[in-house]
């Protein structure tokens, strides 16, 4: 009875905490993926570290209104949602659909734009105009999408899915598909600057953006819709659309607004020309001297976090191990279901719960701090592994020896086992660290911006994954080289003791 | 005054009974040999009473502990957590060579040596070291401080390995087959060893099929078979006139 009046006050408490903060909001948090392409929200193709989009002028806005700073918080698509309620920022814009599912998740404001579903297919191709053109053919569609649903719903259709939409198209430029179904706003920039894509046929269905916050936080919604009407009235919204060359029939009968335009697309413009015409060798390498110290900087923040994630991992792979094979009955056991269970688990998982589960039973780790607990403690149980193996390759003897010399077993593990091992699991273990470097491209999944995050930032602005990759796979390698050399080295050198060691004992055998 | 002191000591592997009753005691500064055919047991003796191997029942003591089992598993105030500190206790006063000597490859030999006091008797380093260094040049060795084991030949180990032992300040030294693995041009180098600390008084037991030198130095011989002690006696008796029909057998190998 106690603990429920705890529990009853405590969430009280909560409650008053979250109002009191609605209340006095002077800072905006808004999450988006800064990858999720133009028009929405993208890196400046002139000033990679900008984040730009007709999104991020509609926050602005509504903050302007609002009287609050923006902050905005990078955030995987996929875990906007979750993200709010770990509590990361206070509401989610970024090309979310309102649908009836998500509403049982989250709040929606009022649409802030109204679009419809755009076929897409490569010049030349005058067959398909409509739906009914596309049965019997295979045509592509971002996961989850409205156009996955309408393209299911009319039947016959081989509908194949894709995580972005450059790979669909990608994939119809070599033949694969025949029409991409996508929404207006990227068939828009993407057909604008890649000329050999056109769209086609009439519009298609109707998509209503919102923007997302948590279920309890309704004075916020209320704020938010109030200042949309603010901007919808004022026609602040409808110059932000024009300027992004998103205004069409859809809004105007959504706002009521059918006068001419006025307002010149001009950010449309400056994406198109700063993203095209950019075939010349020479131009590209330009373009990509100038995102250099983008890609350094999370190359930087690649090799930081590996480096300590692989020193937690050195040490608590030691304990575990040490546990595993002194521990004595019950403890070693729990070594092994350790191990078993974060090797025979993905890590992919593992950080989710980290990131995402943690936080409901009160531990909120940052995303730094997550990754590398994720990784580290992920590679600890290969670790442990390692050097169990590394233990076992001392001969019996070194041990009777220390003991015989009235060491302590613990002395003995200390001074003599355990510096023995650590020669021999040097190779091993620094070729795991070049794995977790790699692996650790994992943890954008969980909102950390280092290379393999950027990678994909800077390919989907500029809709170029071969010469970003080359770039960031290049970067990879470099980070490595130098483990992989250390590596070597001691495996020479510990390949020619092992010999006159050898030569020795077979002396006095 | 007996320094160690044994009695009805037994020993299982499984069901293999690898000691049986086994009862001797040696006095300060004696120089004891164990003689015997392989697999009799021998090296097990010495690893019990070196405590590396716990027996099953008996008596032993080392100096002035004792480890007392005569009348089943635990007795008296030899609790389990008791038995691991005797133990640790003998395996400080006994120094033990082993058959293939398990220097640490990874310190240098004058590491190996001065290791243990410092971590175990806490002695100060300079001490150790110094220690160090004039049992080096008691082994023959003055010179080799900064090798690694693998830079070392046999016999040199073999001395570097007594060195370390001597280094603990132990009350007796165990030697298992300290010579079957030199050459024989490097035995004479080790033998000398001992035969020196003999003079100073160590009291050592060392296993051995050397059987000359078992012969000319030991003060007393302990001829084994199958576990059990069959007979023990001075060199004279052992090679000369023993009692038993087994060691006659045994002795009569090595007289041609």
């Amino acid at each position: 009875m106690k603990k429920a009046w705890l529990f009853f006050a405590m969430t009280l408490v909560l409650l008053f905490n979250n109002f009191a903060f609605s209340n006095e909001l002077k800072v905006l948090r808004w999450a988006a993926d800064a990858e999720s392409n133009a028009p929405y929200i993208f890196q400046d193709p002139k000033i990679p570290s900008n984040i730009i989009g007709f999104e991020v002028d509609i926050v602005n806005a509504i903050a302007q209104y609002l009287g609050v700073e923006t902050q905005f918080v990078q955030n995987q698509w996929d875990g906007l949602i979750p993200g709010l309620y770990r509590g990361d920022y206070d509401i989610a814009i970024n090309g979310l659909e309102i649908t009836e599912d998500r509403k049982k998740e989250v709040n929606f404001t009022k649409p802030y734009y109204v679009t419809h579903e755009q076929l897409v297919v490569l010049k030349g191709v005058n067959y398909i105009n409509s739906l009914a053109d596309l049965v019997g053919r295979k045509v592509g569609a971002l996961k989850n999408s409205l156009a996955e649903r309408i393209l299911r719903a009319k039947g016959g259709i081989n509908v194949l899915t894709y995580e972005g939409e450059v790979n669909a198209f990608v994939d119809m430029k070599n033949g694969r598909i025949e029409a991409v179904l996508v929404d207006a706003p990227i068939a828009i920039y993407y057909t604008a600057v890649n000329p050999e894509f056109v769209m086609v046929g009439q519009p298609i269905g109707e998509i209503s953006y919102g923007i997302a916050l948590r279920k309890g936080d309704t004075l916020l919604l209320k704020k938010l819709n109030l200042a949309l009407d603010h901007l919808q009235k004022s026609g602040k919204l409808r110059e932000i659309l024009e300027e992004w060359n998103l205004w069409n029939f859809m809004m105007e009968t959504y706002l009521n607004d059918f006068s001419q335009s006025n307002v010149p697309p001009k950010k449309y413009q400056y994406f198109v020309e700063s993203v095209s015409k950019k075939s010349e060798f020479s131009e590209r390498i330009t373009l990509y001297i100038k995102f250099l110290p983008v890609f350094l900087k999370a190359a930087l923040i690649t090799l930081g976090l590996s480096i300590l994630a692989m020193m937690l991992a050195i040490v608590a792979g030691l304990i575990i191990a040490l546990t595993r094979i002194y521990g004595g009955k019950i403890l070693s056991k729990l070594a092994v279901v350790y191990i078993e269970i974060i090797r025979g688990t993905p890590l992919l998982i593992q950080l989710y719960l980290i990131f995402y589960a943690l936080p409901s039973i009160g531990v909120k780790l940052s995303p730094f701090l997550a990754a590398i607990l994720g990784l580290g403690l992920n590679y600890a149980a290969y670790e442990a592994e390692v050097y169990r193996s590394g233990f076992f390759a001392i001969p019996r003897g070194q041990m009777e020896a220390a003991i015989s010399l009235g060491m302590t077993k613990a002395q003995a593990v200390w001074y003599i086992i355990l510096p023995q091992a650590v020669r021999i699991v040097i190779p091993p273990v620094t070729n795991d660290f070049i794995s977790l470097l790699k692996d650790s491209s994992l943890v954008s999944v969980i909102t950390m911006i280092e290379l393999t995050k950027v990678y994909n930032q800077i390919a989907s602005t500029y809709y170029d994954y071969l010469g970003t990759g080359i770039i960031t796979a290049i970067l990879y390698l470099l980070l490595g080289l130098p483990f992989i050399r250390i590596a070597r080295y001691f495996e020479r050198r510990l390949t020619i003791e092992k010999k006159e060691t050898q030569k020795i004992e077979g002396k006095i055998v | 005054m007996e320094i160690l002191k044994v009695e009805g000591l037994y020993k299982r592997f499984e069901t293999f009974e690898v000691l049986k009753n086994i009862s001797f005691s040696v006095k300060k500064g004696e120089l004891i040999s164990i003689i015997g055919r392989s697999g009799c047991g021998k090296t097990t003796l010495l690893r019990c009473i070196n405590c590396l191997e716990s027996f099953d029942k008996g008596y032993l003591r080392v100096s002035d502990i004792e480890i007392d089992k005569r009348n089943g598993i635990v007795n008296r105030n030899n609790g389990e957590k008791e038995l691991v500190i005797r133990a640790q206790k003998i395996r400080q006063k006994v120094g033990m060579l082993f058959q293939n000597l398990n220097l640490f490859p990874h310190l240098t030999v004058l590491e190996n040596i001065s290791l243990a006091p410092i971590v175990v008797k806490k002695e100060p380093k300079e001490k150790a070291i110094e220690n160090a260094m004039y049992l080096l040049e008691k082994v023959g060795l003055k010179g080799y401080e900064n090798r690694y084991p693998y830079q070392l030949s046999g016999g040199q180990s073999q001395r570097v390995a007594i060195a370390r032992s001597l280094a603990m300040n132990p009350e007796i030294m165990l030697y298992d087959e300290p010579t079957s693995a030199l050459d024989p041009e490097l035995v004479g180098e080790v033998l000398n060893v001992m035969i020196d600390l003999h003079k100073e008084g160590m009291t050592q037991i060392i296993v051995t099929h050397a059987m000359s030198f078992a012969k000319s130095c030991s003060d007393l011989i302990i001829y084994m078979e199958n576990g059990e002690i069959i007979e023990i006696g001075s060199p004279e008796k052992i090679f000369g006139n023993p009692s038993d029909p087994r060691t006659v057998e045994y002795v009569r190998l090595f007289k041609e």
